[in-house]
């Protein structure tokens, strides 16, 4: 059984008391409709024939009992629909809270070659609004017991009536749902071919904006375009088309339905006639959530396979407990403290791909001339990136990344906030962070404060030089610093290394920084 | 982790206020182009109520006749007639509806893409911004399709019922118009207090779908860093709060649709006791002749009867369409942006009549907060070739886009002065009449190769399309293809022949300027020398600019700039 199957089904049995209890509200709602419907109706009826008759007769009918449970029923139908909808909503909100962070968890412990591959956009789609999607599978799991409360409440009201109306009744819904379910399930993702199509085309045409605005290009693409949006339009309304079937269907097979029982049932009391008509009509309008869950269905089908897929991902294989070693070209680099290694190459030329291939974010043979027998470890290392990225966060979040948990237990808060500082007086960022009016709380990226190119690169400095591993990889850490600033930082880097013994993988194209190196590797 | 406060003074409450407000304009701006089908939606309402009047009508007919054992002919008939016909209304709803909000979400995406493709508002690097476009115009459908039409049904439907109920019985139509007026009331109070929980609500998913959004992005660094332990950490904390908070606000949400379920339950439970003690005679008082049953008591009461649910229907569609205006109004939110993003200014055309020279004076570009590149200065003398030269990333294509005009709405600007002949150059300025540009992507549209060439200049002579496919070296391919047009992605033809047809284009335009961006990217040894002969044999006469990463393009041009 797959990871996922047995994770959600596990999370779905925690709740399942809860979804049941859902369930049986939702089935006494219907009840309670149809019931207080039919009674209305059978109520009127009789009074009408008792006021008619009057005398005993209407000493005889009694109207307290029928009018105190039609008040009965209209607070049951409220209480009850508020606990339905409640109930069925925390279990379905509770449960998916626990498979969102699961789903990440799984993400960050797959093998990161396939998980870095699926694009950002897909993942998070999938973790925000598949995984919504199955949320409002969960709560549509009562439309069942809605439909089903009130088909059995109807069928035994009808039998006040006469069995045969208890099977008309049957046959009626039983064809609407069957047809439903059977004959105009609609195909979902209509128009997602076409939405597809049109997204492409508009993203093929990007590129080409200095084209268009130089030679006047704009209504050529725009007539492009135009027919996709089009046929997208054309697919969605069909969709929508299909989706009202069912609505209609339901009034139609309602109305053959109710002819049939009163053709039948011309000579029976006529109170009792009222009762079954109108219980048969609510019984019908019961069915509409279930057949709007139906046409939803192939929908949180995908979702689910969607999901899961994520949630199945490869996990990454046990490292080898070989020497670390980088291998290029038949040249052998023990990767270890004393390692005070260069790379360098043309722009373009695979630089940053082969530290991401040693780091494992890139496959080896991603990389032209990286040896098979290369360790692809990320705790050997301690990464400033080139893009310099920062997470949307506080600043103290950003740095703490290059704590390990472990460290955090043993370090005690005044050590761990002196060792940050320490940091980011090495990355000549202290002054900065130090007038910020919340220090290391700031919050920076969305939201926040915007840090310059500059800032952003110090500060993934500073969370590299926190980093105990035994490699420090620096991927163009002076780009775009002043010369002053850049003369700090490599004179911080020196004292760095020299005190901790880390190694050192530097690339960089700027000529200060290189004196920190002893050896040189020329990438082709 | 703490998130920094959204500002709680009342500046902040006015903003989100005035925020609602311009979404909601926003919205109904959008929704011009489908005014008429809007109309005939409310006009089918209108019919969908009569046939269930017709349906009550019949019911209460197909009753009577029973009650004195006639078989109920016209009733039966009004049933058939009241609930097909209905049916056949909700089919025809349904699909105007769904093309009402198509054709909305059509013209706004197509007005959209129409700004977007003006290309002063987005650059290469910032074209990530159209990624979420399609999901945030896609999730106005559900606003328009259903929301919209559920509101204006509930705004006239419920009155029109209790209208034709009055006809056969006024003192039912006081009681259904009793229980909507307490209830209408209620919701709206409840209403109030629900939508600053909810806008509250919001934030907290909206901060939950950015976190993983962000984390997801950074998967590369918290794989670096071995830190998937402690995100997974954050990111459950968050999605509990998230769940909690939907939570508390769903429990006010519930109370309004048990609300709305009582005053439903209550009001069929009301005319049910009222029309039943009238038809004893038990009324503890009496009903004044004039709200007394219209016609026949007993078909009158059950009319009521059967109409009094229809009362709620429309809210009850209502209720279940919230969570789509929700989304519609953060999707318009999104899009609100992206519209003042890609505006353009009004253009000044500007008109170069000979080979200009083109002077950066101190000029820097910077998108948002973020410096794209440095202070550059440098000038170009009239007809001869610069070369920029730079790695990748240094901004060397933001500084030829510069020259095709910028808009400041898209966050794209930049500082020092560029002068073109004796204009400095502002945003508003539109050079692109007198310019010819050549990128590393050559579009190629359905058509022949003369076709394809002309598009940048269509008045062109046969003798001077001929002129450029002989310079570029483009005649081998002319004579393969004769007359047989490309598809618009240009299969079969190479890497090399593209960038040809791109620079045979660019060489047809007489424009005074010509800017190439990284032309000889990606080619092979062969492919850039022989470009690069072209190029350097068809220029004379023009003001260049060269982006390259190619030492061998920057050897032969006049003047080198390194970014």
């Amino acid at each position: 059984m797959s990871a996922f199957k047995a994770f959600f089904g596990g999370v779905k049995a925690s709740f399942r008391t809860t979804l049941i209890v859902a369930s049986v509200c939702a089935a006494g709602v219907s009840i309670a409709a149809v019931t207080l419907l039919g009674l209305s109706g059978w109520f009127l009826a009789g009074a009408a024939i008792a006021g008619a008759a009057g005398g005993a007769v209407m000493q005889a009918f009694n109207y307290l009992l029928p009018s105190a449970a039609i008040r009965a029923l209209a607070i049951a139908r409220t209480a009850l629909r508020y606990f339905e909808r409640y109930l069925g909503h925390a279990a379905a909100l509770r449960a998916l809270a626990d498979l969102r962070p699961w789903l990440f968890e799984r993400l960050t412990r797959a093998d990161p070659k396939i998980a870095l591959s699926l694009s950002r956009g897909e993942a998070s789609a999938r973790l925000v609004q598949d995984v919504g999607q199955l949320e409002g599978a969960l709560v549509a799991q009562s439309n069942w017991a809605s439909a089903l409360g009130g088909l059995v409440a109807a069928v035994l009201l009808n039998l006040f009536l006469s069995p045969l109306a208890a099977v008309i009744c049957i046959v009626g819904l039983s064809t609407l749902v069957g047809l439903a379910h059977y004959r105009f399930r609609p195909q979902t993702g209509a128009g997602q071919a076409e939405l597809g199509q049109l997204k492409q085309g508009l993203f093929d045409t990007l590129p080409f904006l200095p084209d268009i605005a130089a030679y006047n290009l704009k209504g050529r693409f725009l007539d492009g375009l135009r027919p996709q949006e089009t046929a997208l339009k054309a697919a969605r309304v069909q969709q929508a088309r299909r989706e009202g079937v069912p609505a209609a269907l339901t009034l139609l097979i309602m109305a053959a339905t109710l002819i049939l029982i009163v053709a039948t049932h011309v000579q029976s009391p006529m109170p009792m006639l009222a009762l079954s008509l109108l219980v048969t009509t609510v019984a019908f309008e019961c069915t509409g959530p279930l057949l709007r869950a139906m046409t939803q269905q192939t929908l949180f089908d995908e979702a689910e396979t969607r999901v899961a897929e994520l949630g199945d991902l490869r996990e990454a294989a046990p490292l080898p407990d070989a020497d670390p070693v980088l291998v290029y070209d038949g040249q052998v680099i023990a990767l270890d403290r004393t390692l005070r290694l260069r790379i360098d190459g043309r722009s373009g030329g695979g630089k940053t791909r082969l530290i991401e291939a040693l780091i494992g974010l890139r496959p080896i043979d991603d990389v032209p001339y990286l040896g098979a027998a290369t360790t692809a470890d990320a705790r050997l290392f301690a990464l400033c990136p080139q893009d310099a990225p920062v997470l949307n966060g506080t600043v103290g979040d950003n740095l703490l990344m290059g704590v390990t948990t472990e460290e955090i237990a043993d370090t005690s808060p005044n050590d761990l906030t002196a060792r940050v500082w320490a940091a980011l007086e090495a990355a000549q960022l202290k002054p900065r962070v130090a007038a910020m009016k919340d220090g290391l709380h700031t919050w920076i990226g969305d939201g926040g404060i915007t840090l310059s190119g500059g800032e952003r690169k110090r500060l993934n400095l500073a969370r590299a030089l926190l980093r105990t591993a035994p490699i420090l990889v620096l991927d163009e850490p002076t780009e775009g610093l002043d010369p002053m600033t850049e003369t700090v930082v490599v004179s911080a880097l020196e004292a760095h290394l020299n005190t901790t013994g880390q190694g050192l993988i530097l690339i960089s194209h700027r000529t200060a920084p290189r004196r920190l190196c002893s050896n040189l590797l020329h990438v082709r | 982790m703490s998130h920094p406060d959204p500002a709680s003074n009342e500046t902040a409450t006015d903003a989100a206020k005035a925020l609602r407000q311009a979404v909601g304009a926003r919205l109904k701006l959008w929704a011009i182009p489908a005014k008429r089908q809007v109309k005939l939606v409310l006009c089918l309402e209108i019919a969908a109520v009569l046939c269930a009047a017709g349906f009550a009508v019949g019911l209460a007919l197909t009753l009577n006749d029973v009650r004195s054992r006639a078989f109920p002919v016209w009733g039966l008939l009004l049933i058939a007639t009241g609930l097909g016909l209905r049916a056949g209304i909700s089919h025809i709803s349904q699909f105007v509806t769904a093309s009402a909000a198509r054709t909305i979400i059509e013209a706004l995406r197509l007005g959209l893409i129409d700004e977007a493709l003006s290309g002063r508002g987005l650059s290469g690097s910032q074209m990530h911004r159209m990624t979420p476009f399609f999901e945030h115009s896609e999730a106005l459908e559900g606003y328009y399709a259903r929301f919209l039409p559920a509101r204006r049904a509930s705004s006239l439907t419920p009155l029109l019922v209790i209208l034709i109920v009055a006809v056969v019985s006024p003192a039912a139509a006081l009681i259904l118009l009793f229980t909507l007026c307490p209830f209408v009331t209620l919701m709206a109070l409840s209403g109030m207090a629900t939508a600053a929980e909810s806008r509250k609500q919001l934030d907290a998913l909206t901060r939950l779908s950015a976190l993983f959004a962000d984390r997801l992005k950074h998967l590369p660094l918290i794989t670096a860093f071995a830190q998937g332990e402690s995100q997974t950490k954050k990111v459950r904390f968050a999605a509990r709060d998230v769940s909690e908070r939907t939570l508390s606000v769903l429990r006010m949400a519930f109370s309004g649709s048990a609300v709305l379920e009582f005053f439903a339950a209550i009001s069929v439970a009301l005319v049910a006791v009222y029309c039943g003690f009238s038809l004893l005679g038990l009324l503890p008082f009496a009903v004044p002749a004039a709200l007394d049953f219209r016609y026949d008591p007993f078909v009158s009461a059950f009319i009521a009867l059967t109409l009094a649910p229809e009362v709620y229907a429309p809210l009850r569609r209502l209720s279940a369409a919230y969570h789509e205006e929700q989304q519609a109004r953060a999707a318009t939110e999104a899009l609100m942006q992206m519209e003042a993003a890609l505006e353009t200014p009004a253009l000044t055309p500007v008109m170069l009549d000979g080979a200009p020279e083109v002077q950066f004076d101190a000029v820097s570009a910077a998108f948002d907060q973020d410096t794209i590149f440095a202070p550059v200065s440098f000038t170009t003398p009239a007809g001869s070739v610069t070369a920029l030269l730079g790695e990748s990333g240094s901004g060397k294509s933001t500084l030829l886009r510069l020259l095709l005009g910028t808009s400041p709405a898209s966050g794209l600007r930049h500082d020092g002065r560029i002068t073109i002949g004796e204009q400095v150059l502002t945003p508003t300025h539109d050079l692109s009449s007198s310019l010819a540009w050549m990128s590393q992507h050559t579009p190629i549209l359905t058509g022949t190769l003369s076709d394809n060439l002309r598009l940048s200049h269509p008045k062109a002579t046969d003798a001077e399309v001929a002129a450029v496919i002989d310079l570029c070296g483009l005649n081998d391919l002319a004579t393969a293809r004769g007359e047989t047009p490309f598809n618009d992605r240009g299969s079969g033809l190479s890497g090399g022949e593209r960038r040809r047809i791109g620079l045979a284009r660019a060489l047809l335009k007489p424009a005074p300027l010509l800017l190439l961006d990284e032309p000889t990217a990606d080619l092979d040894e062969a492919a850039e020398d022989a470009l690069i002969d072209a190029l350097f044999s068809a220029v004379a006469g023009r003001t260049v600019i060269i982006a390259t990463h190619s030492e061998k393009l920057a050897a032969r041009a006049a003047q080198v700039v390194r970014l």
